[in-house]
């Protein structure tokens, strides 16, 4: 499982859904489509904004795209996890919470 | 308790000569909804270049001190020197009026926000929550309102926070205005039997419902009424044209007023009483 630290990979004030759309392609792209058979690990703990919209644009087009290969830090703060929430109710999808350690972390994918 | 008096906001401004006159006569307080409309209505005046103050008290103070004024002067482009005051330019706290005329501008800002959201002691959490909520109306506004800015402003966005103590305790106030279109009108592409601004806006705080072209999203409203009312006591209202419209939970909306005089943009105002 690949560890990826959303705030660097990102940035910490992620907003808007057209530039959550252009991170998405890039997930795709460079981590999902290039290592097809790794799992992937998002800390979202640095993220200082996380507006629903970029959050429904690259986590919620991840679930849908690749179940099973998406997890997120079950330690996430309450005021993140409240974007995780709004999609899962509105998208009637359902994230992985885990609590893994010890990947191969990186910060750029 | 925060239901925005608009006889109050229209009783302020007339314009005489050339000069906008500002009649505090009848304002001790404007809430940030208040203040927002005035700032709505003012801008949209015409034939003013200069700001004259009656009556001037501690509701004028405090424009000033939020540097209401300076940011009116700013956006008709004249040099504003009637309106000095002794406190111009120090924000207490959490007040500020903050103008933004595209969005990286608003994202620019954003260690600023999360700065002063920081600096009034709020957990960790609420400030993300607040700040999610504000970045995704502005956001929005920016986004849904596309080709329907006011020909007087173009693309235009005010956001005002206050902090207010109501009965020993703590609200904060936010209101998020725009220049564009109103609700109905961004989306009526999508959803073309919306008979007016009370249909548009009820519709606007319900999930996955959205103006945009490719369907996609829906959620700014909902996330805000859904954050509103869960772990604070709070309120939200918003107008968007004609029509002023206060939100109440399970995603219903009660309309205050459906006839105001005047009928464009939107002003979303939501208030958190700090437990």
């Amino acid at each position: 499982m690949k560890d990826i630290f959303l705030h660097l990979f990102a940035g910490e004030y992620l907003i808007g859904r057209e530039e959550g759309s252009r991170a998405f392609a890039l997930i795709d792209r460079d981590l999902f489509q290039k290592y097809p058979e790794e799992k992937f690990f998002f800390n979202v703990n640095g993220v200082k904004v996380l507006a629903p919209s970029f959050c429904d644009e690259v986590f919620g087009e991840l679930q849908i795209k690749y179940p099973g290969r998406l997890f997120i830090d079950c330690k996430i703060s309450e005021g993140l996890k409240s974007s995780f929430d709004v999609i899962e109710e509105t998208r009637n999808i359902k994230f992985d919470y885990t609590n893994h350690f010890g990947g191969k972390s990186t910060g750029n994918g | 308790m925060f239901e925005p008096d608009y006889q109050r906001v229209l009783s302020i401004p007339r314009v005489k000569c050339d000069s906008l006159v500002l009649n505090f006569a009848q304002a001790t307080f404007l809430n940030a909804f208040e203040i927002n409309e005035l700032f709505f209505q003012v801008i949209n005046l015409p034939d003013w270049s200069q700001i004259r103050i009656e009556n001037h008290n501690q509701c004028s103070e405090y424009l000033c001190r939020i540097n209401f004024f300076s940011q009116l002067s700013n956006i008709r482009g004249i040099t504003n020197e009637t309106t000095e005051s002794p406190h111009a330019g120090l924000n207490d706290g959490l007040t500020e009026l903050s103008i933004y005329k595209h969005k990286p501008e608003f994202y620019g800002d954003q260690e600023r926000i999360n700065t002063v959201l920081s600096g009034l002691g709020l957990s960790k959490d609420i400030i993300i929550k607040v700040a999610n909520s504000l970045s995704e109306i502005v956001d929005n506004a920016f986004s849904h309102n596309l080709g329907q800015w006011s020909l007087q402003t173009g693309p235009l966005v005010s956001l005002i926070a206050q902090k207010y103590k109501y009965s020993n305790k703590s609200c904060l106030l936010f209101s998020i205005c725009d220049f564009g279109g109103g609700f109905r009108n961004s989306l009526l592409a999508n959803y073309p039997d919306l008979k007016d601004e009370k249909e548009a806006i009820n519709s606007a705080i319900q999930p996955n419902l959205t103006g945009r072209p490719q369907r996609k999203g829906g959620n700014g409203l909902f996330y805000l009424q859904r954050e509103t009312f869960n772990g604070f006591k709070g309120s939200l209202i918003i107008r968007s044209g004609n029509t002023i419209s206060k939100v109440e939970k399970k995603l219903k909306t009660t309309p205050l007023n459906e006839k105001l005089p005047f009928n464009y943009g939107s002003n979303v105002f939501f208030s958190l009483q700090l437990l």
